[in-house]
């Protein structure tokens, strides 16, 4: 097949607006920090930018969609992305050079293992912080992707439904936010959210960038992306109306940073469903996601685990709603080459995602739990006592976000 | 599948319109008063 103009530009362009979700997820749990680690809070999510793009390029590509082994991990025959050249890749994306498809999936590779920083907020070191992303992105990331997306993928061949990254992205990362503040601990002290502009302009900005990872998962300037642009738009903005009522429901009044979570959260529920359901169907996701999402977030304090920025309630939770919605509300008249769900007279498809979601927790919750446990006896993960008082800006980078107070 | 999300946003308008805007416990006494209670 040849390369369609359209579809390269729609792809390159989504990429762009892919890379932007990843600084702007720094601003979003920078404000959500103290002043102190405002700074090394915005270098964790610009870092990992960085280390995954150059992983991505040398291993991770190939292990994530590489030649199956057994429908767990990819092979090494695109290492470096040897082979991996203009002509599209047939399998994967038939009108696009193979290149732009590498691209856009890097995106995708860089902001999952972002996420999953707001759990180490204010305590982790900055060398455990690096060793963490690079083993957790081969380790855990890679070969989800490659069961979801991959060509002979376990859960691709099985028949679950990821549009564009509920399991991939979002419930690996959550789940995987939950286990390592359980191993890493809480902070000495709590902090209060430092500057709750920022988190809403990253907010912005994300629900911005969030486009070119939905709608470009369509992987063409076509229909399908048309439908999952505004089903992406629809849900995040039913979860903010959601969230931000149900928090005036129950402290009382509408919190500007709750409309802020639930757009997050709404965006989060879509994301494996944005290819599979109507506009209406999109409505009733946003709604269960600013519910759902908002009482996850009241539930894990009482589980004592300080998941500093609540990546487990936005992002686990959502994710899972997400993926067990897509098998309530998918139907092929959107996308003939999914499944019709549950509302569709389909009630497998929800055993179906149901089997996902519980794969991708159980492999990212025990996974995590090693590679934490590994840094942590080799070269530690926390930073001292002193030096989380001062704040990691100024101990772990000779920083300070801000020169006045 | 569309009345159910009519239903959904519907209930989200008449919550707006319900709901009090309370002042929270630990915030009263932090906010200077109007000019019209310091009248008073």
């Amino acid at each position: 097949m040849d390369i369609s103009a359209g579809d390269t530009a729609w792809i390159l362009l989504c990429t762009a607006l892919v890379m932007l979700m990843t600084p702007a997820l720094g601003f979003f749990y920078a404000g959500l920090v103290g002043k102190r680690n405002a700074l090394s809070t915005l270098l964790h999510s610009f870092f990992v930018l960085c280390l995954i793009s150059v992983q991505f390029v040398l291993w991770g590509y190939t292990l994530a969609f590489g030649p199956s082994q057994g429908g767990l991990i990819g092979g090494l025959d695109w290492f470096g992305l040897a082979g991996v050249g203009v002509e599209p890749n047939l399998d994967y994306a038939a009108g696009v050079p193979h290149l732009a498809f590498v691209a856009f999936q890097m995106m995708f590779a860089v902001i999952t293992p972002a996420l999953i920083t707001g759990a180490f907020a204010e305590r982790v070191s900055f060398k455990a912080f690096i060793l963490f992303t690079l083993l957790w992105s081969t380790i855990v990331y890679a070969p989800i992707a490659h069961w979801v997306w991959g060509v002979g993928g376990w859960l691709r061949v099985f028949g679950s439904l990821d549009f564009a990254g509920g399991t991939v992205v979002h419930i690996s990362s959550g789940v995987s936010a939950l286990v390592a503040a359980v191993v890493i601990g809480r902070r000495l002290t709590k902090t209060e959210p430092h500057d709750a502009t920022m988190t809403i302009l990253g907010a912005g900005l994300l629900w911005f960038g969030w486009f070119g990872f939905n709608a470009g998962s369509a992987l063409a300037a076509n229909g399908l992306a048309a439908n999952a642009f505004i089903v992406t738009n629809t849900a995040a903005a039913m979860g903010a109306l959601t969230w931000l009522t149900v928090s005036w429901i129950h402290r009382g009044q509408p919190s500007a940073l709750g409309a802020a979570l639930g757009a997050v959260a709404g965006l989060v529920a879509i994301t494996p469903a944005a290819g599979f359901v109507n506009v209406p169907a999109s409505i009733i996701i946003g709604l269960g996601a600013g519910t759902i999402c908002y009482l996850a977030m009241l539930l894990r304090p009482r589980l004592r685990v300080d998941d500093a920025l609540d990546v487990w309630a936005v992002h686990g939770i959502g994710g899972t709603w997400g993926a067990v919605a897509t098998g309530l509300f998918a139907s092929v008249a959107v996308n003939s080459a999914g499944a019709n769900g549950l509302f569709s007279g389909n009630p497998e498809l929800v055993l179906k995602q149901l089997v996902a979601v519980s794969a991708t927790w159980l492999y990212a919750g025990v996974m995590t739990a090693v590679i934490v446990k590994v840094i942590q006896l080799t070269v530690g993960l926390r930073v001292g006592e002193e030096a989380e008082v001062v704040g990691l800006d100024r101990s772990q980078h000779g920083e300070i976000a801000y020169q006045a107070d | 599948m569309e009345l159910a999300a009519l239903a959904s946003f519907a209930l989200l308008v008449v919550a707006w319109v319900a709901l009090p805007l309370r002042r929270p416990a630990d915030i009263v006494g932090t906010i200077e008063p109007a000019e019209e209670q310091r009248a008073a």
